[in-house]
Order: structure tokens, then C-alpha cells, then sequence
């Protein structure tokens, strides 16, 4: 964060500086851009971050490795569940606890439930950016079945701190199964109008294609993933790359586009919620309805000396963290890797030199959630 | 250089533990060999020194590979590597806000997340979570064997194989 503006460029009197945010409805949060503007198109423009910022990490330092669950729920709040995985899978891995094959499934359906529901809220709030209500109004009345799938079955919506070290923390509700496959064949209904919505719409194909192309080498060498990567044309998600929970026993694909414009991630995230729904379906079937829902953990967790890096594909990208042990009941050193974080750091490369409305477009295709990047 | 690096395989990565003055060396062979995507940049208070850990991923064929290295808490500083990978800026950036690790060659090395007239580097074990200094908190000594060191070479265990492999000394 910096209260800095641009100084402005001798000789350059027709250059206007523009702060963008951090109350900017169309900056997904608290995101706040000082732009150098002439005339429609953007010269200059440096992103400024941490108006959301809590210090997780230090807080996280200070509590048990249990109590830290529950803080990873609130980086990426649209995404819940998805936020605890990497740090469970960390603290698995230094222990060596075991987790039964119900629990790994029941993990993946819920990881997957959210992407779903995460990508409804970008949707909405991406066809707002670009001046449509309706569309908001539709994904959110979805997003909220799948709330209250999650709800019966942990509690809470958006802060589940459901999962736990070696599976999760209760059995899911005896409606779960037959509630997620009701949902699914309602949504794959609502993904044909969502189609005829969004990416049929001319409004959005005019204000997204050709607008905000990224090159493949320069979103790698920024260190992009997730969705953003994949509209790039490159392959690569850490289901397939590094597979973790149930995804080595389902079949999905991972979509790509070589255009890498803001259409392209558009696209993308459309291919992914059918990817997510052909997984549930696969999940609901192959789940046993009953069995263990958690494998044997210690009853303090004191994982030893050492440190563990585990990553997964959260619905904006790779969501990593690294756990430093001094072998007691608190971590040493949590340190987060954010998917939006990271892809946030294109914004200065894909604003300059488009105009000032195709930014609100750019900054949409990214889909930015601020607690994860302010942390 | 390669007296003073260790290299360790941890889990599915491996890990070099390098001198700082060989750090970006290190960097620059590793951008060679072409790990390309950078995954992170953390900070980290080791009771005696800071340490950086950089971890990066070369998508061809999936490799994992973590760089550490320690610097002292009274000079922290470490050579950048955002011209390598331009993804690192922002980690850079925290790094240097909760720790103090100051990246030599930086293009612009501000506070990322905090004010920049904030006095403290809040991740600093020396501080607790409200920011006021942990009574008794001292720095520890430097530890020895000095991280980088390498292991010491395998003892001989059979003389006459020993002589054969005549590696081991």
C-alpha cells in the first residue's frame, strides 16, 4: 500500500493521472491503480495492494496447527474449503498420516462444489464490470444451492473449516449425494442459458476479443496460473501435474486457448465449471455412501523439525504454502502463495496501451479476490 | 561454489542451500537450465539471520527445485533475481515489508502490503502479533555447520572398496 500518485513526465502536459480504487465498484474489492491517461488509453499504470491486509501469516504463527485451518478459510473467501487443502496436505505429508479413499473423495467433491460456486461469483461480478445485472442475479441464486449443499453438511457457508488432518471433520449429511446430483442436472440446464448469456452475447464479444493479450512466455515468466495460464496455451494445472486427493481416480480434461485475450479467460473458466460438473458426477457415483470420513491423527498435532511445500489448483490457480516446523504445536512460518496474488502482477503489462473501459474488462477476465492478495 | 552449497532432495524438490554471494549465480544457472515459472519467494526469521527461499518449477517436465540462503540480521541483503523472473517482483516486495530483506537491484522496493511509513517488519520473531517487542527475544548464534556447508563426504566403510571408487576422500 502507498499513498504515492505518478509524478508526471516533463513535457507530457496532455498526460492525466487517474486513481482508480481502492472504493472503485469494478475493482473487485479494495484494489486501487494509479493510471496515466491520454486521452482513452492508459501510459502508465502501477497497482497498489493491502488494504485488506491482516498479517495472516504472523497471526498464523501464533496459533496451534489446528486453529490455522480455520485462518486459511479466510484468504480466498469466495473459494472456502479450497484455501484449507494446501496446508492440510502439508501437515499430512510431515506426519505421514493416512487418508481413507472416502475421505480424499468426499474432499475433491467439495473442492470442486466451490470452484463452481467461485466461478458463478466471477461470472456475476464479470458481466456486472461490463454493465449486465441480470447475469449476476442468475449465478447468485445458483451459487447459493451450492451454499446450502455445503451448509447441511458443515455448517457454514463460506468459512466451512471443514477439512481436517486426515480427511474431514464430520461425515457429510445423508441428502449430500442426492443434493449434489439434483444440483448438477440443474446446472448443466443453467449452463446453456449462461452461454447464450455471456459468451454468446455480442456486447461481450465486443468489449473482450483481442483485448488484453498475454503471451504464453510472458505469463509464465510472471508467474500466472490457473485459468489465466490456460488462455494462454499452456497446459498446466495441479490436478494433472501434481495430483493430490481423488483426482488420479476421475477423468477430466484440462481446457486451453492459444488466443490469450480476455474472451480466451472467458472461455476458459465456461469450460472449466463443465469439467467440474463431469467430476462430481464421477464423484457421486464412485463415493461409498457410507465408511470412514477420517483417517487416525494424533491428537496434538506436532509435525517434526523440517518444512513442506504442497500446492493446489484453487479456482484462480496454483494456491501453495509452505509450512516451516521447529517441531512444536505451533508452525514456525506459514507463508502463503497466492494464485490471485500472483496473477494480479500482470495488471501494469496487460493496461498499458488499452483503454481505460477495456481495463474494467482486463481486471474482470483476472478475477481477483483482495483476501487472498492482501492477506 | 561448490564448496560452499548443499544440496538436499526433500519430499519431490530439490533444495540447494547456497552462500548469498553465490545466490545469484545459482539463479542464473538454474534460469539456464530452464526452470521458468516461479512459484513464490518467502522470507523467513531463522533466530539467527533471515533466510530467502526461492522456489520455481520448469514446466517441460515438471521439476521442482527450492534455492535458499541465509543473511544476517544486520545486513540483510540479498541480490535480486526480478530480471530472471520478472513473476518474483511482488514476493520481493513482501519479503522485504515483513522482513527487512533488502533485494539488491530491485526495480522498486517498496512496502507492498503495509503504509510506507511503517516502522516495524511485523514478521520479525522479535516482535509479537500486536507489534511490541517478545521480552528476552536474542538472536542466536550463527549456527555451525554454517547452513550452506556441505555433508561431509561418506566414510569408508570396507577399505578395499575405498580404493576402488577412490571418490570418498
Amino acid at each position: 500500500m502507498s499513498t504515492m500518485s505518478l509524478e508526471p513526465v516533463p513535457g507530457r502536459s496532455d498526460e492525466m493521472i487517474v486513481n482508480m480504487g481502492p472504493q472503485h465498484p469494478a475493482t473487485h474489492g479494495v484494489l486501487r491503480v494509479v493510471l496515466g491517461l491520454e486521452g482513452e488509453r492508459i501510459t502508465r499504470a502501477v497497482p497498489h495492494i493491502g488494504y485488506l491486509h491482516r498479517n495472516h501469516e504472523k497471526i498464523e504463527e501464533a496459533r496451534s496447527y489446528p486453529q490455522v485451518i480455520a485462518y486459511t478459510d479466510r484468504m480466498d473467501y469466495v473459494s472456502g474449503t479450497q484455501n484449507e487443502l494446501p496446508f492440510v496436505l502439508a501437515v499430512e505429508d510431515m506426519l505421514g498420516i493416512e487418508v481413507p479413499d472416502r475421505a480424499k473423495k468426499i474432499r475433491t467433491m467439495f473442492f470442486e462444489l466451490y470452484r463452481l460456486a467461485s466461478h458463478l461469483v466471477w461470472m456475476g461480478t464479470a458481466m456486472l464490470d461490463l454493465g449486465a445485472i441480470s447475469p449476476f442475479l442468475y449465478t447468485f441464486w445458483d451459487r447459493e444451492i451450492i451454499l446450502g449443499i455445503v451448509e447441511k453438511t458443515a455448517g457454514a457457508r463460506m468459512l466451512p473449516n471443514y477439512y481436517t488432518f486426515g480427511g474431514v471433520r464430520r461425515d457429510v449429511h445423508p441428502d449430500f449425494f442426492k443434493d449434489v446430483a439434483d444440483f448438477l442436472d440443474h446446472m448443466e440446464r443453467r449452463m446453456v442459458d449462461y452461454e447464450h448469456l455471456v459468451l454468446e452475447s455480442p456486447v461481450v464479444h465486443a468489449r473482450t476479443i483481442g483485448v488484453g493479450v498475454l503471451s504464453k512466455e510472458r505469463a509464465i515468466a510472471r508467474g500466472v496460473s490457473g485459468p489465466v495460464l490456460r488462455a494462454s496455451g499452456v497446459a498446466y494445472d495441479v490436478r494433472k501435474a501434481f495430483p493430490y486427493d481423488a483426482y488420479p481416480d476421475v477423468e477430466f480434461e484440462i481446457p486451453t486457448s492459444p488466443d490469450g485475450d480476455t474472451y480466451a479467460r472467458f472461455w476458459v473458466r465456461f469450460q472449466e465449471m463443465y469439467q467440474s460438473i463431469r467430476i462430481l458426477r464421477q464423484l457421486v457415483e464412485l463415493t461409498p455412501k457410507t465408511g470412514p470420513y477420517k483417517g487416525k491423527a494424533p491428537a496434538r498435532i506436532k509435525p517434526p523439525a523440517g518444512e513442506r511445500y504442497r500446492a493446489v489448483e484453487n479456482s484462480r490457480g496454483e494456491l501453495g504454502v509452505l509450512v516451516v516446523s521447529d517441531g512444536t504445536d505451533k508452525p514456525y512460518r506459514v507463508k502463503h502463495r497466492g494464485a490471485a496474488f500472483s496473477n494480479l502482477q500482470i495488471v501494469p503489462d496487460l493496461f498499458v496501451g488499452a483503454k481505460f473501459s477495456d481495463a474494467i474488462a482486463i481486471l474482470a477476465s483476472l478475477d481477483p479476490v483482495f483476501g487472498e492478495i492482501d492477506r | 561454489m561448490e564448496a560452499r552449497m548443499k544440496q538436499e532432495r526433500l519430499f519431490d524438490e530439490d533444495v540447494y542451500t547456497v552462500h548469498p554471494e553465490d545466490y545469484r549465480a545459482l539463479c542464473e544457472r538454474l534460469a539456464a537450465e530452464g526452470y521458468d515459472f516461479p512459484r513464490a519467494i518467502s522470507g523467513l526469521d531463522m533466530g539467527y539471520g533471515l533466510r530467502v527461499t526461492l522456489q520455481l518449477t520448469r514446466m517441460k517436465d515438471l521439476a521442482k527445485v527450492t534455492v535458499r540462503t541465509d543473511v544476517p540480521y544486520d545486513d540483510p541483503v540479498v541480490p535480486s533475481v526480478t530480471d530472471l523472473w520478472p513473476g518474483v517482483e511482488w514476493y520481493e516486495r513482501e519479503a522485504y515489508d515483513m522482513l527487512g530483506i533488502r533485494f539488491a537491484g530491485h526495480p522498486d522496493l517498496r512496502r507492498l502490503l503495509l503504509e510506507d511509513e511503517w516502522e516495524l517488519h511485523p514478521l520479525l520473531k522479535r516482535y509479537d502479533t500486536g507489534g511490541y517487542p517478545v521480552p528476552g527475544w536474542e538472536a542466536k548464534p550463527w549456527p555451525d555447520p554454517e547452513p550452506w556447508a556441505p555433508p561431509p563426504p561418506p566414510e569408508p566403510e570396507d577399505a578395499g572398496e575405498a580404493g576402488e571408487g577412490g571418490e570418498a576422500s
